[in-house]
């Protein structure tokens, strides 16, 4: 790759969830079960840059749980089925690798994400709904060498904590935010979240999304990734492929070690008690329609803060040679 | 860290006292959200942290700055906020996590004219909400200051009232007396014995947690109504027994007095006044300014009001601090609580003194509110 910061999505996305899930597979049984058979393809759903790194990272203990989860909170709290505990078991072994957990801060959101405030053997702190990221990036300014990591849902993330996700990347925090993708508000009774798909039947579309109503699903990295580029990574996973989903999460606490900048990593998830799906229904939708719907793969890997582009800066609309309040002529006439 | 090097004379804005005051007390951390009148807080403080390493942040609203400022103190910093009107209402979102998980933040409200954006220059409208704001029952202190010296005074002690007691605390200030200039003195804390309170981080503390320590686990969320109580019990345990400790009041002729007025912040300067007054005309007036307006000074107002016939609140308010002190004296007090109100609007010596004297000659009007025209 010439240049990591570019997207390898046209790569990338049409190998990774629809066509690893042909649809003559029998349909597994259980979540985890599932995903394990989904780390074994892994590699051929990685982007194409990937695999050179891959071998080194790949540390699956099936039998154990990551050392920076909590025995003592064990089993978790996330329905039968949920997404969240293997996007937390990625996060968990992602710390572990790193040896990072006596310098790691947990944030969780409100919502789904909240159950996971006493899962991880690491220092955790509950906010409120959307309000995750500006807790730790007050941490993170305050301490720069804890390790942040802002945990939450799409609703949290795109909807009520918007305005702090979009400011985030405007400031290039250095922090990692993980945002969990079920289309639904998953706590409150399964409503019409902002990645709701098209036509999906939520408890407050009842008659499925329209988009001529409520819009179209958001894609969170790819927003991201439209505000900035440089500093920034910015990535979508999946429960599917745990595999990759670590090394996502992975790779976007590096960045935040690195100080180059936001880290942002996307999992689509499950959420069968919501969708009312059979675990068949639920890993079809998973991979089928929502695979459809969003690209997995890195968008932007992060670029050092001196290699910005320095066209363009001026430190004032006089040296812009732009006349103070612009208007004047045109004054006349209004 | 010393902010002068012995104390001194100076003149100043009431922002800039308080961003200096910040200096003194050890702050290290601010982040805030431009809007009227507080705004000189920020400018000040962000040179002051530029010059000395500190931590500034300019954050996209008040939600963003109330709960950066949490994650500074949960990081062990010693960090405030400064906000006023409709900035004051979003921030009360992050304040109301504050109150549960007793987050030892600082917040400076510059009170504004409200309901909604109204004026930028002054109210005394802001009581209730930084009282009181919030979802649920939760608990903070609040001072309210009438002063530059005691916006600099009162911004160091919020700090170490913060620290000592965990709950959130506050500077009620307003408009006035952000943009004003007036002469105070400025001192090194500890050149006067002030005791500053050491911040101790919530998380990030060393060691492994799991191996080394147990890990810091922080929640505002709980499963049944019987965790939540056993917490709630606990802040209001705590915060009943840090009470006697923390409130605050001045009073003057009230020994004596016929009527007793009742006026906090910058018209208890007014009502001061208007006493002195009322006494040269020989009225026996007393004066008594609540100093914290939580916890309120109830029982201090019911011992000042004992011999008196009636209270006079006079308030740039329709009523909220008015609304304290009848709480405050219920039960308490026979005295006949009347008001002096003017919603948004500063109140001179000479206006409260021509209210005494015309509720006085309307005696028979008891038990009702008289709302200034």
């Amino acid at each position: 790759m010439s240049d990591p910061a570019r997207t390898n999505l046209q790569e990338g996305a049409p190998k990774s969830a629809p066509r690893s899930a042909a649809p003559e597979e029998p349909p597994e049984e259980h979540p985890s079960k599932a995903s394990g058979e989904a780390q074994e393809r892994a590699s051929e759903c990685l982007p194409e840059h990937v695999p050179d790194t891959a071998p080194e990272v790949v540390q699956m203990r099936p039998e154990r749980m990551p050392r920076s989860w909590r025995e003592e909170t064990k089993p978790h709290p996330f329905c039968p089925g949920c997404g969240h505990g293997i996007i937390l078991r990625a996060l968990g072994e992602a710390i572990d690798d790193l040896g990072i957990a006596a310098r790691t801060v947990y944030g969780c959101d409100i919502g789904c994400s909240l159950l996971s405030w006493n899962l991880f053997n690491l220092d955790t702190v509950q906010t409120h709904h959307g309000r995750t990221i500006p807790v730790i990036v007050g941490m993170k300014r305050a301490r720069p060498d804890l390790v942040g990591i802002a945990y939450m849902g799409d609703g949290g993330a795109y909807a009520i904590g918007a305005q702090h996700l979009v400011s985030a990347a405007i400031r290039n925090e250095k922090i990692t935010v993980i945002v969990c993708n079920n289309t639904v508000y998953a706590m409150t009774g399964g409503q019409l979240a902002p990645t709701t798909l098209s036509g999906q039947k939520t408890t407050t579309t009842p008659y499925g999304r329209d988009p001529l109503e409520t819009g179209l699903p958001v894609s969170g990295p790819e927003l991201v990734t439209c505000i900035r580029t440089e500093g920034v990574y910015a990535a979508r996973g999946t429960v599917a492929n745990f595999r990759q989903l670590k090394l996502f999460i992975k790779r976007a606490l590096e960045n935040q070690m690195a100080g180059r900048g936001l880290s942002f990593v996307e999992a689509l998830s499950t959420c069968p008690t919501n969708w009312r799906t059979s675990p068949k229904e639920t890993w079809h939708f998973l991979e089928h329609e929502m695979g459809k719907a969003f690209k997995i793969g890195e968008f932007t890997r992060g670029k050092a803060e001196g290699q910005e582009r320095r066209e363009g800066r001026l430190s004032s609309p006089a040296e812009a040679g732009i006349p103070r309040g612009g208007n004047e002529g045109a004054g006349a006439n209004h | 860290m010393r902010v002068v090097e012995r104390e001194q004379r100076r003149f100043m804005t009431g922002n800039e006292v308080v961003a200096w005051a910040a200096l003194a007390a050890g702050a290290d951390m601010m982040c805030g959200y431009p809007i009227t009148p507080q705004n000189e807080i920020m400018h000040t403080w962000a040179v002051l942290a530029k010059e000395h390493g500190l931590g500034f942040l300019q954050t996209e609203d008040e939600l963003s700055a109330g709960f950066a400022t949490i994650g500074a103190v949960m990081a062990g910093r010693k960090a405030f906020s400064a906000t006023a009107g409709p900035g004051n209402v979003l921030m009360q979102e992050p304040i109301s996590m504050a109150e549960m998980m007793r987050i030892p933040a600082v917040w400076i409200i510059q009170q504004r004219g409200g309901p909604s954006t109204a004026t930028v220059i002054y109210s005394q409208q802001e009581v209730r909400l930084t009282c009181l704001g919030g979802n649920g029952e939760g608990h903070r202190i609040v001072y309210s200051t009438s002063s530059h010296q005691d916006l600099f005074d009162y911004t160091i002690k919020a700090f170490s009232t913060a620290w000592r007691t965990r709950f959130p605390t506050f500077v009620l200030g307003d408009g006035y007396q952000g943009k004003m200039l007036e002469a105070l003195t400025l001192y090194n804390p500890e050149d006067r014995g002030v005791p500053l309170a050491l911040p101790e981080p919530f998380v990030g503390k060393p060691g492994t947690p799991g191996l080394d320590r147990p890990p810091a686990h922080f929640r505002n969320t709980f499963s049944i109504e019987d965790e939540l109580y056993e917490v709630l019990t606990r802040n209001i345990r705590d915060y009943e027994e840090v009470t006697p400790s923390v409130v605050e009041f001045e009073k003057d002729g009230c020994e004596d007095a016929e009527v007793v007025l009742v006026a906090h912040g910058i018209v208890s300067r007014a009502a001061r006044e208007a006493a002195e007054m009322l006494r040269a005309r020989g009225v026996r007036a007393g004066y008594f300014r609540p100093i914290t307006l939580r916890p309120f000074p109830a029982t201090a107002l019911a011992n000042a009001a004992r011999r008196a016939d009636w209270l006079l609140v006079v308030e740039s308010a329709y009523g909220q601090l008015a609304g304290l002190v009848r709480e405050g004296l219920y039960g308490q007090s026979a005295a006949d609580v009347r008001t002096y109100l003017k919603p948004g609007v500063g109140i001179s010596a000479e206006e409260i003194v021509d209210a005494v004297e015309r509720e006085a000659s309307s005696g028979e009007q008891r038990h009702g509110s008289k709302t200034a025209t």
